[in-house]
């Protein structure tokens, strides 16, 4: 038989057609296998994650079929949720450039059935709380046609969930005929202020207390009250002549260990030393129930030990006509004119106390029209970490245009910090005005 | 005379001195990437041998028949093919492992072990000997990657864990580092190539040793 | 996603080599001296670009409408191989000169991991034809930095006390350790 001849471009070329001929063969072959359980194994891992929401539904996988009508990009899949609803799985970029997907669940009816992570790298405690339980409960009691709020201290991470959202409700609207403003703004969701210990409500606390000791000067009063599920226990200590707070020992944690018992940490519980009736104390991040037990249960001890009634709703200054009007007293703040930048823009000097420490601040006053131009702080003495939240540049940012009238809300967990910029911004104004 | 000294060095001498890794530098992307965990490496390792020996097979059947300027081409769909198989069938069978590797399945195409031992040896010898060639080459990286995700492992999370790729069920896990105390950036880059440059610079001290002893024998 | 933040991320952040560990074989091979760095750098480029597009190209016209995505990997390293030979022949003919200074290195790109993992991932990013140029150019872009870069380094080191053990590669890689420490600096940033 004739040797076939290797050097042909003949024979070349027909040696990689066959290759190829054969090769890709094999390789449908080897697809026709695999890649139905490819896509098994694909709708088993989400099925898991849908199932969070819609417990034993039967599900269907709708999203060929509607997400051409999603303009955003955001929304990975829709999930129909037969007879109950319907699932959007969906993925936004926060702070970390990696992304983040979560999922979103809406009942038939309109409601948010639903609101999960599925995988999130946010750093945690401030872009991850978008994804914990206060800011998940807030998104859950609304409907497909209300506003998403924004959450303060993760506004990256919560404005992308926002827009994630957004775009699941533009098309569950459209399926279900809901109409909706897509244009509405949440209003800022007004954290919780802190109000001084007597004006806080705590009806829903069941509080008791028992008093323990009593030598004229200072009283043991076992307190127990409702935190987030469980009923929390604690000894107040009370020294009766000053009416304020020695101590709180807390002898029964009955809240979720992990999330709750951040209130309860030595540090925590050292906030309370010195408090008394007309004292605010922050609440902490995260622990915002348990954080109330220990409040009402630090308040009833003090009502009982002075003999002074509380009168829950009675909000000493918080809210009210403007920061003009706010109670800055305890805060001690002052100015001094430090310059002007030219005939209408002076620039104060100011210090307040906060926490714990005096800040300092340079306020930019517009004296023409009794606005606040910036604030710039330059010395931070309270707690790194916690009460520097009120001072990040966007915080700041607030106070721009704002007048004696003007209310500026509290930066939620550093509310003392936020007060005493609050001081300085009214004593700024007030001095510009007077000038 | 370098038969005869390939008699002489052991078995493990000769691992370690041809270690297409830390020896030759080939194959290093992966070595890099994917040895966070020993679980990644065994997997790797498996497919990494599973596709040289396959290509060696197939190169060594058809070197009679591949003119020698067309050789590059059909090495390459030939290996192509084999990876896109195995990586189907990693991604259905064992998806955990499918989303650990992630893009480096599909770059075991430009492994230079695979070309380059497809090229060297299976192009020239028979198919027995090729097959030898691939299961020692593909053990020897599979050892290889292996140390390093040992290494990372243990100094990064502390723990040494192993769990079957096709159920996700736990076979063993131990912590060998208390907790706290493990230097978590054994998981990132930097504890990728220090160690890669330890255990590089380990083998090159044992391959002086090894030069030097024999150069002592002959003398 | 801004064209700019994708570049940026690209060839800083994402770095091929600190970050992703992708083309290391080449790279510990050719960042001895800054004129093969140089050299291989703008090859890298002109390849990884022109491979990449072709590839989106062949993607998205003929393997996804014939829902043939399983050949993608056999196609587009013969693409590349493709490519390469026939860049390899024409600057041959056409430019000795190029040829001499970039020529060398076209053979060795083939095998560069970098090419195929960019040329993949633009199809795994789902990136539009825009994005894929951008990417397709930021990714060669870091390589081409961490080349000259460590290529600058390794030819001060010549002059230094490096432990026997550590000559050559090893001590490469301790540099790139502490590359990869500083670059990772950079994340978060977009």
């Amino acid at each position: 038989m004739k040797k076939l001849n290797h050097d042909s471009a003949l024979y070349k070329a027909g040696l990689l057609g066959i290759l190829c001929a054969v090769c890709g063969l094999l390789l449908s072959v080897a697809n026709a296998i695999t890649a139905p359980i490819i896509a098994e194994n694909a709708l088993a891992t989400i099925k898991a994650n849908l199932e969070e929401i819609y417990p034993g539904a039967t599900f269907n996988d709708v999203t060929e079929q509607y997400i051409g009508k999603d303009e955003t990009g955001l929304i990975d899949g829709i999930y129909e949720a037969e007879g109950k609803g319907y699932i959007f799985t969906l993925h936004g970029v926060g702070y970390n450039s990696n992304g983040f997907t979560f999922m979103v669940g809406f009942d038939n009816d309109g409601a948010i059935s639903g609101y999960t992570a599925l995988e999130q790298q946010e750093t945690s405690g401030i872009g991850a709380r978008a994804f914990e339980q206060e800011y998940s409960d807030q998104i859950k009691s609304l409907t497909s046609s209300d506003p998403i709020p924004l959450l303060s201290g993760a506004t990256l991470t919560s404005t992308a969930v926002q827009k994630g959202i957004d775009a699941a409700k533009a098309i569950f609207n459209d399926l279900q005929g809901i109409s909706y403003d897509p244009n509405a703004q949440a209003a800022t969701p007004e954290p919780a202020k802190p109000q001084p210990l007597a004006n806080e409500d705590y009806s829903s606390n069941n509080v008791t207390v028992e008093e323990i000791s009593n030598d004229g000067k200072t009283g043991v009063y076992h307190c127990t009250a409702k935190g987030f599920e469980g009923t929390n226990e604690a000894d107040v200590t009370i020294d009766l002549e000053s009416g304020t707070i020695t101590s709180i020992a807390v002898t029964a944690f009955n809240d979720t260990p992990g999330v709750g018992d951040t209130a309860t940490t030595d540090a925590e519980l050292a906030r309370y030393s010195g408090k008394g009736l007309s004292d605010m104390i922050d609440s902490t991040t995260g622990a915002s129930m348990t954080s109330r037990s220990l409040r009402a249960m630090a308040a009833n001890a003090l009502s009982l030990a002075t003999g002074t009634e509380l009168t829950p709703g009675t909000d000493s200054g918080a809210s009210g006509s403007g920061i003009g009007a706010e109670d800055f007293s305890e805060r001690e703040a002052g100015c001094v004119v430090y310059t002007n930048l030219d005939e209408t823009a002076f620039v104060y000097s100011c210090k307040a106390t906060g926490y714990q420490g005096v800040n300092k601040a340079y306020v930019t006053v517009d004296t023409t029209t009794g606005t606040v131009k910036s604030i710039e702080v330059t010395e931070f003495n309270d707690t790194p970490g916690v009460g520097d939240k009120a001072t990040a540049a966007e915080e700041l940012a607030r106070y721009e245009g704002a007048t004696l009238e003007s209310t500026v809300n509290a930066t939620t967990g550093a509310s003392m910090t936020s007060a005493s910029i609050r001081a300085m911004a009214a004593a700024a104004l007030k001095m510009a005005a007077g000038n | 005379m370098s038969e005869k000294k390939a008699k002489k060095q052991s078995l493990f001498t000769r691992l370690l001195v041809e270690n297409p890794v830390f020896g030759l530098y080939l194959g290093i992307c992966s070595a890099l990437a994917i040895t966070t965990n020993i679980n990644n490496a065994i997997g790797m390792g498996i497919a990494v041998t599973i596709v040289l020996t396959l290509s060696n097979i197939l190169v060594s059947s058809i070197r009679n028949l591949t003119p020698a300027d067309i050789h590059i081409p059909v090495y390459i769909v030939i290996i192509a093919t084999l990876v896109t198989i195995v990586g189907m069938v990693i991604q259905a069978y064992t998806p955990s492992l499918y989303s650990a590797l992630g893009a480096f399945i599909d770059l075991i195409v430009v492994n230079c072990i695979i070309l380059g031992r497809a090229e060297a040896f299976a192009s020239m010898n028979p198919i027995g000997p090729s097959i030898l060639d691939g299961l020692t080459m593909g053990c020897s990286y599979t050892m290889s990657i292996l140390a390093m995700s040992f290494f990372r492992q243990i100094l990064g999370t502390g723990m040494l864990s192993l769990s079957n790729p096709f159920t996700n069920a736990e076979i063993f896990s131990i912590r060998l580092i208390p907790e706290g105390f493990e230097l978590p950036f054994f998981k990132e880059q930097f504890g990728a190539f220090i160690t890669f440059a330890c255990l590089a610079a380990a083998v090159s001290a044992f391959k002086a040793n090894v030069e030097k002893k024999e150069k002592s024998a002959e003398l | 996603m801004n064209l700019f933040t994708l570049f940026i991320s690209a060839m800083l952040i994402n770095n091929i080599i600190l970050s992703k560990f992708i083309g290391m074989c080449p790279f510990m091979g050719v960042s001895t001296s800054m004129d093969s760095a140089v050299g291989m750098g703008l090859a890298v480029i002109f390849v990884v670009f022109c491979a990449s597009v072709l590839s989106y190209g062949l993607y998205y016209a003929i393997l996804a409408p014939l829902h043939l995505e399983y050949m993608k990997l056999i196609c587009f390293i013969l693409v590349i191989a493709a490519f390469v030979q026939f860049v390899e022949l024409f600057i041959k003919k056409n430019s000795p000169s190029l040829y001499k200074s970039l020529g060398i290195y076209l053979p060795l790109i083939t095998t560069n991991c970098a090419v195929l993992y960019v040329a993949l991932d633009n199809i795994t990013q789902e990136y539009t034809l825009l994005e894929t140029i951008v990417n397709s150019i930021g990714v060669p872009a870091g390589f081409m930095l961490m080349l000259c870069i460590f290529s600058t380094i390794r030819e001060r080191l010549r002059g230094n006390d490096v432990p026997e053990a550590f000559q050559g590669n090893p001590i490469a890689f301790i540099i790139a350790a502490i590359m990869a420490l500083a670059f990772s600096s950079l994340a978060g940033l977009v």
